[in-house]
């Protein structure tokens, strides 16, 4: 599998680990914040960790879209599809996250509620334009990566006059989190970042200057397979013993300083920002999320059924929150594995395969024990 | 017993590419173009999906793109990949310098 398997060599994974072992300071310990479930799970199920010397911990991040989506917004869409006259489409990821009162869109489902997983957004236009009788609504969720192929559908949508179609947005901001932890009135202490993959290839590596030359902190993009993993914490461990703080790009066979201008362009047409959204872990952050422009109000499924703001609670005892601040890890919350598992979650972290919970559950927890 | 977790999952792109997470995008090959429609047939290890190119330009035949929930986001740079994969190498002989 080309651009995979040579990410995931077994003989480099050595050569870098002896390469890091080399570089560190025994004096001084790193603590490297991954912002994305994506290189969180890289590091659990790639047993990354282990290659690392002792004094350097990972910090894992918000990056997860599900797990940062609060509990208000899946009771919304639940309440929508109690409408007989709604289809509900939905990245699979959402369907088992916990609602207030132990509800999920799974358990709506199967109560019969119309809600059907897919796996593009070309997937929910076919579906509208199969069922004009009904309103076809898209749960739209994610960070950068994922707000592009939201807005081509809306342009879509709007070109093709597909009146029954809308968009419940929920897209997300990268840099708004980021600027979030390291404000945080106790901030968690964090040496460096890896910075996000997929993101990146929309967003550039451009945003992220401001964090070096504001808070001097280094931040290195950093691919998703194991290997860009561990080069791009050799990366930060390089800056961090040289007193440098850059943004450097090790994912450069697919992240340009620019970016991806084309989708950026769709996104700024299509949507703006929200004065601020309410994060779980996070709180409410100042333009850290976007809604439809007017000028595509037609598509805005908030404003298309009055969709109420709905303030709910996590479940009592559930870690999520801590989690997704890099206060704590999932081996600190005490119903990870005894009541909340990924069968039966109790929160977010344990839903989404990015999450911190899932991945350590996964493959994280028979580490010490192995 | 790291190593060994390294190599299993080497072989599982065929439950990757239908994994229905948000941030992750796979490499994939062109094998078919639709300029009728702007879509193409994307490959992971002889696993095809169809994708759109609504957000990439000058795309063509045997390039390889990151596909992500069903969208090829951009195309892979063969020379900075390579690169890449030279620093990996590099990185146990020179740390020490």
């Amino acid at each position: 599998m080309k651009y995979i398997s040579e990410f995931r060599h077994q003989d480099l994974a050595q050569q870098l680990a002896k390469g890091i072992a080399q570089t560190v300071d025994p004096n001084r310990h790193y603590r490297l914040m991954e912002f994305c479930g994506g290189h969180t799970h890289a590091i659990f199920r790639y047993g990354v960790q282990d290659l690392m010397p002792s004094n350097v911990e990972f910090i894992h991040g918000p990056g997860c879209p599900v797990c940062v989506l609060p509990t208000g917004r899946i009771d919304n869409a639940i309440q929508l599809v109690e409408r007989q006259d709604v289809i509900l489409c939905t990245y699979a990821d959402l369907m088992r996250v916990p609602a207030t009162g132990r509800n999920s869109l799974l358990k709506a489902k199967a109560g019969g509620s119309d809600i059907r997983m897919i796996y593009s957004t070309q997937d929910a236009l076919k579906i509208a334009r199969e069922n004009p009788e009904k309103q076809v609504v898209f749960f739209a969720i994610g960070f950068e990566t994922t707000t592009p192929p939201t807005a081509v559908a809306i342009k879509q949508a709007q070109a093709e006059r597909l009146g029954n179609f809308s968009v419940f947005c929920n897209h997300v901001l990268t840099p708004a989190a980021m600027q979030a932890i390291l404000d945080a009135p106790q901030p968690v202490a964090i040496d460096a970042f890896l910075g996000p993959s997929h993101v990146s290839t929309v967003i550039g590596s451009q945003p992220y200057e401001i964090f070096t030359e504001r808070y001097a902190k280094p931040i290195v993009i950093a691919g998703f397979e194991p290997l860009d993993v561990m080069q791009s914490a050799l990366m930060l461990i390089r800056q961090l013993n040289e007193g440098r703080h850059e943004v450097e790009n090790e994912y450069s066979r697919a992240v340009t300083r620019q970016g991806n201008q084309k989708a950026q362009a769709l996104v700024q047409e299509v949507f703006e920002l929200r004065p601020q959204f309410e994060w779980r872990g996070l709180g409410l952050i100042p333009d850290s999320a976007l809604k439809l422009k007017a000028g595509y109000a037609d598509f805005d499924a908030e404003q298309r059924f009055n969709m109420p703001a709905i303030q709910a609670s996590d479940i009592k005892g559930c870690e999520c929150p801590a989690i997704l601040r890099g206060a704590k890890k999932p081996q600190d919350c005490k119903l990870l594995g005894t009541v909340c598992t990924p069968e039966n979650p109790m929160g977010s972290c344990m839903v989404s395969s990015e999450g911190a919970c899932a991945a350590y559950w996964s493959y994280g927890r028979l580490r010490k024990a192995g | 017993m790291v190593t060994q977790a390294i190599k299993q999952a080497g072989s599982s792109s065929k439950t990757l590419i239908k994994t229905k997470t948000m941030c992750l995008a796979l490499p994939a090959q062109i094998v078919a173009l639709d300029p009728a429609t702007n879509m193409a047939t994307a490959s992971v290890d002889n696993v095809k999906v169809e994708v759109s190119l609504a957000l990439v330009d000058d795309v063509a035949l045997g390039d390889y793109v990151l596909v992500h929930v069903g969208y090829a986001l951009n195309k892979i740079d063969e020379d900075e990949a390579l690169k890449t994969l030279a620093l990996f190498a590099e990185a146990g002989l020179t740390s020490s310098v």
